[in-house]
């Protein structure tokens, strides 16, 4: 009897087994492409737009041509190599003026243009070359690690994407998992097999992200949202996008970010319009917004919304702008997190810290707001007819500027007071 | 007493292990945190089973009607932005980002290709794709211009019938004016896919360039193409004489060719492929563009290069000429610094009769050995 329960307890582990590995799933595809789009300028190719995406790459074998590409891997070493005949060479067959001519041809090369070479995902593709294959010389290079890792901010748990994390991951998700848990299963103690196998379901349900910041971005332009979402991206930020005000408001009843990415010229809510509502809204009204626009701040605006911009960034804006905005306020909100625990041990309260914080944070914007309503390298705007209003809101705004100023000062000598009696270090926002 | 105790034990392991392996996932597949996929035909709105779907780029599973139909429940998805990818046969590919909790279904429409496999077998990966599309515009031989034609674009079945003749007639019917002296491999016509582009609001242009123009967007729907043939119906009027002969084109991209041909003249289309898909070059006199490619040349930049070659291959040096108009015109109105083996009736001389001799050959060999086979 003892070997019946045995040989059940085997006949069910072979089953279990079975099961596990011999459905019919289908074979999942995850064959990548590198596109590389190459635009002519000045008499020579740049690379405009790098990208990877699933898909299926043309065999290059049947070119004989004279452009040489190559994609190299971290050690320089050459992963695939391909050449292609100049782009837009032309061959026709066109019939003679007489049956003995029979072909007089027809060639034409068409004048250099963008082009977009699209070359097989190489795993571990670090760097792309294009020469003249004649004279060898070298017309593009590019470096191929961002554009693989903005796609691996995508797709995390692509193979190819594990992979180059950590090896040791992908092995984690291998479908001979189960397998290996099985035999352990067959030798091992039930429970901890249990334990294992949640262990390894969740690993494997667990797509990934970890706690990272988490940024909004509304724009209605989505080639604008999806830049900026792959900005964010590539520095490890959680990006969320919204195509309009009122997604932006829907989103924010069930979800707080860290800092919120908002554009200006928005239909048929606007930035403004959504800002407004952001900042009234008790629940909100904390969330840092950074004003994005291409368009110049005006006096009007200034005027009636001053209180509400926590940054404003004009576009274009490039990646280290943009980056600097956001890490501003990150940064700062870590900072002030870790002032507010050194305050409560020097025994200053939450609001005082709190409200030196907004001062101090509105004196910069403040400043900023005056910069721009002056225009960039600007004498400040003379009181003229045409323009009573700017010259009255930097009026005001430097009004106010200069009041808080003076209670930011009063505050931090409290402050600073009190930390110093605990033997604590002055505090800086 | 004791073996009572054994089949306890082993009863209870049998019982813990069927909780665990066949509750377990049930629980799980409905536990915290599910995504629900759902797919659906663009145009008629059903559920579609069988849908690929990755999520994050890892294969979760395929659509089925085990929840509802044409649905696909993920469990255990963790806060945060996720990229779903759906993949059906026949449809175009779709992925789509969504940021969890805030979204728990994802609805994913789906768009029917316009790709048509004619691989009843499969296709391979390393094989020559070759895709044809419908040309609106002919030309007319009375008038001497371009004529748009509805010949295509209202009667799919004309144009896949016309493909098929064609591809017989010419990728499939080279063994047959190869060089029978120097055999392609048995296997040579399971070196190719082949399929049509089918968009009747999308057509080509024969007649806009010399190779013709397709939309812009094709490549970047179907970027692996090797080869894109553009497929016109026959000139309207008389065209039987030189002044009014159906013509076909090459262009060369960026790693893909684009060729256009007449669907009642196969023979022009076995010329242009000669250029698009080998690479091989012209051999009569004129306007056209010479290279020696490389490997396996059908035209040499040198005589004494052509002479190497041939008698590399023990073949007769004396049939190296230069490329010039002497062959058959009285003035010598046309010469060329490029030398070439083939005799006549050499295809890549006329263009309108005549087969690959042994150099075109022995390339065209070449380039089918670097293509994979079809999958059976």
């Amino acid at each position: 009897m003892k070997w019946i329960g045995i040989l059940c307890l085997l006949a069910s582990l072979a089953i279990i087994s079975g099961s596990v590995t011999n459905g019919a799933e289908p074979v999942p595809d995850y064959g990548k492409i590198l596109q590389i789009h190459l635009g002519y300028v000045n008499g020579g190719y740049v690379v405009s737009e790098l990208g990877v995406r699933y898909g299926r790459a043309p065999d290059w074998n049947s070119n004989t041509g004279n452009l040489h590409g190559v994609i190299l891997g971290p050690d320089g070493k050459e992963l695939r190599s391909f050449t292609i005949q100049h782009p837009s060479r032309v061959l026709g067959e066109i019939p003679g003026a007489t049956e003995s001519d029979r072909l007089t041809g027809y060639t034409a090369t068409l004048a250099p243009g963008d082009l977009v070479l699209t070359v097989p995902y190489q795993q571990d593709m670090q760097k792309f070359l294009l020469s003249d294959a004649r004279s060898g010389a070298l017309l593009v290079t590019a470096n191929l690690d961002p554009t693989v890792r903005i796609f691996c901010t995508d797709y995390p748990n692509d193979p190819d994407c594990l992979s180059r994390k950590n090896p040791a991951e992908r092995a984690v998700t291998d479908n001979n998992t189960n397998l290996i848990l099985i035999s352990i299963l067959a030798f091992s103690v039930l429970g901890a097999v249990g334990l294992g196998l949640k262990a390894t379901r969740r690993r494997r349900a667990d797509f990934g992200v970890p706690e990272q910041n988490t940024i909004l971005i509304v724009d209605d332009n989505r080639d604008v949202l999806e830049m900026i979402r792959l900005l964010l991206n590539q520095k490890g930020y959680v990006a969320v996008t919204a195509e309009g005000g009122k997604e932006c408001l829907d989103i924010l009843k069930t979800k707080t970010p860290d800092l919120i990415l908002l554009d200006v010229m928005m239909e048929p809510m606007d930035g403004w319009q959504t800002l407004e509502t952001i900042k009234t809204n008790p629940d909100t009204q904390k969330i840092p917004v950074l004003m994005i626009t291409g368009k110049k701040l005006t006096a009007a605006e200034a005027k009636h919304y001053k209180l509400c911009i926590d940054d404003y960034i004009m576009k274009p804006f490039d990646a280290a702008e943009l980056y600097a905005a956001v890490g501003y306020f990150l940064e700062r909100k870590k900072k002030l997190k870790e002032t507010l625990d050194l305050a409560k041990k020097a025994g200053v309260t939450k609001e005082k810290v709190c409200e030196f914080a907004q001062l101090t944070r509105r004196i910069t914007v403040n400043r900023k707001i005056v910069t721009i309503l002056q225009g960039p390298g600007e004498a400040p705007v003379p009181a003229g007819a045409d323009m009573p209003d700017t010259r009255s809101v930097v009026d005001d705004i430097n009004n106010a500027t200069r009041d808080k100023e003076r209670r930011a000062e009063q505050l931090r000598q409290e402050i600073n007071s009190s930390f110093r009696s605990k033997g604590l270090p002055e505090f800086s926002l | 007493m004791t073996k009572h105790a054994v089949i306890g034990i082993s009863g209870w392991i049998l019982v813990a292990m069927l909780v665990i392996f066949i509750v377990g996932p049930v629980s799980a597949a409905a536990g915290d945190n599910p995504v629900i996929i759902v797919t659906r035909d663009k145009n008629s709105k059903t559920e579609l089973n069988d849908a690929m779907v990755y999520l994050d780029g890892a294969y979760v599973g395929s659509t089925s009607s085990a929840y509802s139909n044409g649905t696909l429940v993920i469990p255990q998805v963790s806060d945060g932005r996720h990229t779903v990818r759906i993949f059906v046969p026949g449809y175009h590919q779709v992925t789509k980002p969504f940021v969890y909790p805030e979204t728990s279904t994802v609805e994913i429409l789906l768009q029917k290709e316009f790709l048509v496999s004619l691989n009843p077998s499969g296709i391979s990966t390393r094989a020559i794709d070759v895709v044809y599309y419908p040309s609106t515009v002919s030309y007319d031989c009375n008038t001497h211009t371009p004529v748009s034609t509805p010949a295509y674009i209202l009667n799919e079945t004309q144009f896949r019938t016309d493909v098929i003749d064609n591809i017989n007639q010419t990728y499939l019917n080279l063994d047959k004016i190869t060089d029978p002296s120097d055999p392609l491999p048995q296997n040579y016509q399971d070196k190719f896919n082949f399929y049509y582009y089918y968009d009747p609001s999308s057509p080509a242009n024969a007649f806009s360039g010399c190779a013709g123009s397709i939309p812009e967007n094709y490549w970047n729907e179907i970027p692996f193409s090797d080869v894109i043939v553009i497929l016109y119906p026959a000139y309207y009027g008389v065209y039987a004489d030189s002044s009014c002969e159906m013509t076909g084109c090459t262009e060369f991209g960026p790693g893909h060719n684009q060729m256009k041909t007449p669907a009642n003249l196969p023979i022009l289309g076995t010329h242009e492929t000669g250029h698009a898909v080998y690479g091989l070059v012209d051999t009569y006199c004129g306007d056209t563009y010479y290279i020696q490619n490389d490997p396996h040349p059908n035209v040499w930049s040198s005589q004494e290069a052509c002479i190497a070659d041939a008698r590399s291959r023990y073949r007769d040096p004396e049939q190296c000429r230069q490329i010039q108009s002497s062959e058959y015109r009285t003035s010598n109105t046309c010469v060329k610094n490029f030398w070439k083996f083939d005799l006549t009736p050499d295809i890549m001389y006329s263009g309108y009769s005549g087969t690959f001799g042994a150099s075109s050959t022995e390339r065209i060999k070449y380039i089918l050995s670097q293509a994979g086979g079809r999958q059976s």
